[in-house]
């Protein structure tokens, strides 16, 4: 109850930030914008629409998620409410708990608006649907749970780093965890032992983000087979899951006296 | 003092306006942005795109159509960045289906329409075959560039004959090899790839294309024709025709014979041959 109630004020706190709106309205212009770009180009429009509108969506979502994931722990000690807070019977994984689901629920939000802006072009486009137009969803989807492994991300640093250092890490993550392939590769083919075993090492404990890359298949009407679709989206929430409750182990070894 | 910071951001604005100008005058504008491929590795935007890949890639085509439209209005014949821009297009997407075909229209076309490069055009399409064996279509185009830009109708031949293997494939394609090895390049076999193009083609501009190409096949058909008609009525009457319009006052035509734009055909008088008007927009293929 505590935990839906923090999420809660925490989505409220999202949705009144006037940053989340910008990104919001932009995220959308873009997608409007592929109608237009798709008049100067020769092919598929709706496969530029799904291009655009699903990358704006997995750019702008993760922009939120990390400079909004960052700031969820260091707001409350910055503006010393966090005092007021644990004084109250709130657990320290509740308030950790809450925000993590205060934000997913904030991009969740943000993920169907945008939806409805892919969707709503292509059927400006094509003046109806196909069951096809359902992977659009489904990558939608996949794309949230990629997100959620972001704010869990962007959470755990945040819980004992300042924000610029969490972004920059929780960034730098990101980027690296869409190299994990090449981590692997580079230790395959080393003739030596030791960084064959850190890159193994490397290449499970890194999140990987490659399981999230959708976006093309999407485009042409190619999806995932459902067994690797559910894989990934089980990934990304077991990863999601480790990462929160790090994030409260740490927080709840913090001192705030 | 509110009204004084207006003032102040205006002429600021103007003075912006005024400086880029002067640069622009001086080097000429966006003169460094026409020739540029930044990154000239389509394997190396891959890794860096992050998983958006797809959305580079119509980036990507879409920089290719805008750079081959525009040297095309200029009207001019080097087309230096086509083939890399094509080529990173379709390795950051190699499903990007349409990059290979139009793309290779683009290469194979003959100056100034395109960039005369058919080899390129057919290794292109050798990739795309390679990313998506089950498009026959890319078989198909490649037998046409065999056919039509490089004159080499085994190659064509063999090209059909392979693209029809697949389930999916235009019946004729396998019928029209065998003939392709039997009548080589005649102008019924090459009026039946244009009009099978023009009637299939999804996209106006290609349409146009394979259009202006039936208009010349039916021009040379034609040309030939008058060629005919004159050497007769030279033969029959025993004097030398000097001009087309000797023809319609001796009833042979109403008026001026025309080419399929309009443009009336030329009677060369000291060879006797029959051709194109000067000005006629076939002769540009």
């Amino acid at each position: 109850m505590i935990v839906i109630s923090i999420a809660k004020n925490t989505f409220k706190e999202c949705v009144r930030d006037k940053v989340l709106y910008n990104l919001v309205i932009f995220g959308v212009l873009v997608i409007v914008s592929s109608l237009v770009l798709s008049s100067i180009t020769i092919g598929d429009v709706k496969q530029i629409i799904v291009n655009l509108g699903l990358s704006t969506l997995s750019v702008f979502g993760t922009l939120i998620a990390i400079f909004i994931g960052i700031q969820l722990v260091f707001k409350e000690i910055d503006k010393k409410t966090i005092y007021s807070l644990l004084a109250k019977p709130v657990a320290r994984h509740e308030f950790i708990l809450g925000k993590y689901f205060g934000l997913t629920l904030t991009l969740l939000v943000n993920i169907l608006v945008m939806l409805s802006g892919i969707y709503a072009s292509i059927f400006y486009l094509r003046h109806s649907f196909q069951v096809a137009d359902l992977q659009i969803l489904l990558a939608g989807i996949l794309i949230l749970v990629e997100l959620m492994l972001v704010i869990a991300i962007a959470l755990f640093f945040s819980t004992f780093s300042t924000p610029l250092f969490s972004a920059l890490f929780a960034f730098s993550l990101y980027v690296i965890g869409h190299f994990n392939s090449d981590i692997r590769q580079y230790g395959l083919s080393s003739g030596s032992f030791a960084v064959k075993i850190l890159s193994g090492c490397l290449y499970y404990l890194l999140p990987n983000f490659e399981n999230f890359e959708i976006i093309s298949q999407t485009a042409h009407g190619q999806f995932l087979t459902t067994r690797v679709y559910l894989l990934s989206l089980l990934y990304g929430l077991v990863y999601s899951a480790g990462l929160v409750l790090l994030a409260i182990l740490v927080f709840r070894r913090r001192n705030f006296k | 003092m509110n009204n004084l910071f207006k003032i102040y951001l205006v002429a600021v604005y103007l003075g912006i306006y005024w400086i880029q100008s002067a640069i622009d005058q001086k080097i000429g504008p966006f003169h460094s942005t026409e020739e540029a491929l930044y990154l000239p590795s389509g394997r190396v935007i891959k890794k860096l795109s992050l998983g958006h890949n797809g959305l580079l890639a119509d980036i990507y085509w879409m920089r290719a159509v805008q750079y081959y439209g525009g040297k095309r209005l200029k009207n001019e014949k080097r087309f230096d960045l086509l083939e890399p821009l094509i080529e990173i297009a379709t390795t950051l997407d190699p499903k990007l289906l349409h990059a290979y075909r139009f793309g290779s229209v683009f290469l194979a076309e003959n100056e100034p329409v395109g960039a005369n490069q058919p080899e390129k055009a057919i290794a292109l399409l050798r990739r795309g075959i390679e990313h998506n064996p089950e498009e026959w279509q890319l078989h198909r185009d490649v037998g046409f560039i065999y056919y039509w830009f490089l004159h080499d109708y085994r190659k064509a031949a063999e090209a059909f004959l392979e693209g029809s293997k697949n389930p999916r494939a235009a019946v004729w394609m396998k019928t029209f090899a065998a003939e392709l090895l039997a009548k080589g390049g005649s102008r019924q076999t090459a009026r039946f790839l244009w009009q099978e193009a023009y009637q299939t083609s999804e996209n106006q501009q290609m349409n146009d294309n394979a259009r202006e190409h039936l208009m010349k096949l039916a021009a040379e058909e034609e040309i030939e024709t008058l060629q005919v008609l004159i050497e007769k009525v030279q033969a029959r009457t025993g004097r030398k025709i000097s001009s087309l319009d000797e023809l319609v006052s001796l009833g042979f035509f109403k008026k001026h014979p025309v080419d399929p734009k309009g443009y009336g055909y030329t009677l060369d008088p000291s060879t006797g041959k029959v051709g194109l008007s000067p000005v006629s927009t076939i002769r540009r293929y």
